[in-house]
Parts: C-alpha cells; structure tokens; sequence
C-alpha cells in the first residue's frame, strides 16, 4: 500500500511537468522602431521652474507571437497549430534606462489580429476547427486585455517586469504606444533598450 | 527545532510569491529555451532639446508697486522724504527657471527697457530659496545696480541642469528704491530678466 502512495505522488508530479511541456515551441517578433524627438512646441508647454516633462514617442513598434510549423508528415502550418493549440501569453516590458528618463507603455484594448481570425462563416470553421471549437466554448475570448486604459511605466529593473498586456491565442500586430518623460539631467540623445518578455501558460 | 526552522522559511517563501505578483515578472533571467518564455530587444532612441525658460511669479501680472505718497508726507517736507534712508524695498516677487545644458552653462541677466532718471536708483538682489533641484547656479553676492540703459547685468550664473520650484519658490527678487527728488517712472517701465547661455 505504502508503496502505492509512493508511486501515485511520484506520477503528480510527472504530470505537472507534463503540463508546462506542453507548451508548444512559438515565435515572439517585436519589429519597427520608436523614438522621442523633442520639439520647441514640448519646452514651450512647460512651466518654468519644474523638472522636464512627457514626451510621446514615435512609435511604430508591432509585436506578434506565432507557434511554430509543425513538419513531418502531417505538416501543419503556423496558422493550423494556432488553431489547434490555444494558450494565455503575458507580455512583460522592462529597460535598461537611466533615472533621469522614464519610459511607460501602452497598448489599446483588443488591439492586434487574432491568428487565426475570427471564424465568421461555415467556410472558416472549416479551415480552423480548433479555433471554431475553442471561440465556442466558455473559456477566455481570444482578445487582448490591457493592464491599463492609461499609460504604464515600465521599470527599469529586470527582476521586477511590469505586465502591459496579455492575449489568448496567437496574435499579430499588436502596436504598442510609449511615452517619455524626461529630467534636466538627461543627456540630448541617448538609446535605451526595452525588452519584451512574453511567458505562455495553459488556459484553465 | 527543526520544526521551527521549517515553519519560519514556508513563511519567507509565502511574502516572496506575494511580492511578485502577476503583474510583475522576473525577466533577469529569461533563457528562451523554454517555450513558455521568450525575450526580445528593441532600442528606444531619445533625442532632447538643451533649453532654459524663465518667467517670474507672480504669472501672469508680475508687478511692483513702490512710492506714491505715503500719508505721513508733510507739506513742505521734500518728497524723497518718503523714500526714508534706505528707500524702500520689495520683495514679493519670486524668479523660476528649468534648464537643460548637458554642459554647458546659463546665466541670468536683467536689464530696463527704458533709462532711468538720475534721481531714482533701482538695485535688485536674487535671494536663493530653491525647492528644486539640480546645477540652479548662484546668485550676486551684492544688490546689482540697475540703469545704465542697454546695459544686461548678470545677477545669476553657473546654471547647468537643474529647475528652481515653481511659484513662490526658486530666487526671491529683492527691490531696493532710492529716490532723491519728486520723479516717477514711466507708467510703461519694466524690468527684464532673460536666461541665456553663458
């Protein structure tokens, strides 16, 4: 019996394992750019005697994650294993900015397009029965959910990555907007780097 | 014993997961082996303009009044009376400014867009009360004579980066008038302060 109990503990915990394994090998793109140019119409805005104050940046920063093709002999396009294997990513930014300038981040409720799209008619359910079945059952819509209606800082401490947003299912051109504000101490032109971590998990 | 120890580092362990919390995410670490998580890097480029403005508080409506004939005068007595000894002095205004000079330096001049007449003498003494921060520069030690018309007299220097505190904050304007005979200024008079890089 004892070693009945053993075995049963033993092969939880292979499960559990099981369970983040399961997870299927995806793609994270983060392209375009961003910048912060400041402009006489920025300094004209302020109020003499305070600090240096927000800037909106030039953003046409897009990111998308997509699960990988399946090869083989079943052969499976990205789009197919998107439809078949749907999972919760968090996307997580932090820089490596200096004190004097602060970074914060937005993404619009929604935004992006779901991949694969959202089934309309009898034809896309057809060509993607996973998703078809998942959009029908109760679990999360495949939409993107932001952390704020506002803009969010984004730390400049890696151990402590803020959450901007997270999607159910894959998902493209995702833009995300920031904003800098800048103290006096700030030097003219300088490059900070924002990383973008995104962590999947099973839908419950 | 052991119990104890046992009991005291679930407790830790249990404040650490609550630090943490859902929003935010330890990426220090981010291998990208696993497929549950992924990291990428894009540059922010931040360009900024060096600046410097200034205005002087009250604003707007930055205005002294000194003289007029103050209700001890005497017939007969001389008007400069009024003045007694050491004139009169003002000190309700306050001047504020924010700077970026990533090096460079800024200085503070105030000049009158008109002459003054011989008979009238107008000093002005910046007093340091800053509640802001950075390079904000220093002040004349003496109260700087204003008249010489054209003339831009510097009454603050070494400003680098840094801003003053808005409002009733930043370098108090201390006005010192002295006037000998019955002359006023023109209604239109003014005092300018300009920041400028040194």
């Amino acid at each position: 019996m004892r070693n009945i109990l053993i075995l049963f503990v033993a092969s939880c915990f292979v499960n559990a394992g099981a369970q983040v394994g399961e997870l299927l090998p995806g793609q994270l793109v983060v392209s375009g750019s961003v910048s912060v140019n400041q402009e006489v119409n920025d300094i004209l805005g302020n109020e003499a005697g305070l600090d240096d104050k927000e800037v909106n940046a030039d953003s046409t920063i897009r990111l998308e994650y997509t699960l990988n093709a399946q090869g083989g002999l079943l052969g499976l396009s990205s789009t197919q294993m998107c439809s078949n294997n749907i999972y919760l990513y968090k996307v997580y930014l932090h820089s490596n900015a200096p004190n004097d300038i602060m970074v914060e981040a937005q993404t619009l409720e929604g935004s992006g397009t779901a991949i694969p799209p959202y089934p309309l008619g009898l034809s896309q359910a057809t060509l993607y029965p996973g998703a078809a079945a998942y959009d029908a059952s109760p679990l999360p819509a495949r939409t993107l959910t932001s952390s704020s209606t506002s803009f969010v800082e984004v730390p400049n401490d890696s151990q402590f990555a803020k959450k901007i947003f997270e999607f159910v299912g894959c998902r493209t051109q995702i833009p995300i907007n920031f904003r800098v504000t800048s103290g006096v101490n700030a030097p003219n032109n300088s490059s900070v780097d924002i990383y973008y971590t995104i962590v999947g998990s099973l839908l419950q | 014993m052991v119990k104890w120890i046992v009991s005291i580092t679930l407790f830790l362990v249990g404040i650490i997961m609550y630090a943490q919390g859902d929003d935010t995410f330890d990426a220090s670490s981010v291998s990208g082996v696993l497929n549950s998580e992924q990291q990428a890097v894009v540059p922010l480029a931040i360009n900024l303009l060096d600046f410097a403005i200034l205005d002087v508080e009250l604003d707007p409506g930055a205005r002294v009044d000194i003289g007029g004939i103050p209700s001890f005068l005497e017939a007969g007595m001389a008007i400069s009376s009024a003045f007694g000894t050491n004139g009169l002095v003002d000190e309700s205004l306050y001047l504020n400014f924010s700077a970026r000079g990533n090096g460079q330096q800024y200085v503070v001049r105030a000049y009158t867009n008109m002459p003054i007449p011989d008979e009238v003498q107008i000093t002005v003494m910046p007093i340091p009360e800053i509640t802001g921060n950075g390079e904000v520069g220093t002040a004349v030690s003496d109260p700087v004579v204003l008249g010489t018309f054209g003339s831009e007299e510097v009454i603050i220097s070494g400003i680098g980066s840094g801003y003053t505190g808005n409002g009733y904050t930043g370098y108090k304007l201390r006005y010192e008038v002295v006037a000998s005979g019955g002359v006023s200024l023109d209604p239109s008079f003014e005092i300018i302060y300009e920041i400028i890089v040194q």
